[in-house]
């Protein structure tokens, strides 16, 4: 476990791709969650409120993608 | 007149490669709209070559160039202390979608990138080329493609020149 470092504020060109690195971060765990999710039976009403957001937005950005297991 | 429609046609063709596979490419990374560096790595596969010609003369293949984008993402988690084990979240992102929305969505640097590379084009009385693309890219001077360029230590103008050269050969 890693603590994070707040970025120097004399290097606004670091901090802010620290930023984007962390936005990229989030959306490829989101892919990566959201896909689990699905393949144990979640819903996109339980994704939606487990995120915070709509199930329309929800399934508006994740649906095309996810892989749905057979079982 | 008929050569502008040839041209205005051609262009949207273009459009309509370069985008989705841009877009697919974001996605294959688990991001959900592509940014500069996703249309340039999409301009790699235009026919015309242009760009994939002018990365070629500065030692740079699609592969590699994914590899940096990749690399400074890294370096700049780690500045802020994080580690991400990013083989294994790979390895649980979803593919790709199978079809394009049909709606080409792209970040607002992106979208400037593309609006420039048509106005380079237009200006050179030319059809828009990857290399056109590619161009517009390199006048970036922040963010992920530049980063990514640094670390692969390619001066920006450099293979600029090499964009406009591929551009003026194939007329």
């Amino acid at each position: 476990v890693h603590d994070v470092v707040v970025p120097d504020p004399d290097h606004p060109e670091e901090a802010l791709a620290a930023v984007v690195a962390l936005r990229r971060l989030a959306d490829r765990l989101e892919a990566a969650s959201v896909q689990a999710a699905v393949e144990q039976g979640w819903t996109w009403a339980q994704i939606a409120e487990a995120l915070g957001v709509t199930k329309q937005a929800v399934h508006k950005k994740h649906a095309r993608r996810v892989r749905r297991s057979d079982h | 007149m008929f050569r502008q429609l040839r041209r205005a046609r051609a262009d949207v063709a273009t459009m309509h490669r370069l985008l989705p596979a841009a877009e697919r490419l974001a996605q294959r990374d688990g991001v959900d709209v592509p940014g500069p560096e996703h249309l340039v790595l999409a301009a790699f596969d235009l026919d015309d070559g242009t760009a994939r010609h002018a990365l070629a003369d500065v030692g740079i293949d699609g592969a590699r160039l994914h590899a940096a984008v990749v690399a400074q993402h890294a370096d700049a988690l780690r500045t802020v202390g994080v580690v991400a084990d990013e083989d294994a979240i790979a390895a649980r992102l979803p593919g790709p979608p199978e079809r394009p929305t049909g709606v080409h969505r792209s970040t607002a640097t992106a979208q400037a990138v593309f609006r420039r590379a048509v106005d380079v084009a237009r200006a050179d009385r030319s059809p828009l080329r990857s290399g056109h693309v590619l161009l517009a890219a390199t006048e970036i001077e922040h963010g992920t493609l530049p980063r990514a360029l640094d670390h692969l230590a390619i001066d920006r103008t450099v293979l600029a020149a090499a964009a406009r050269r591929h551009l003026a050969a194939a007329g």
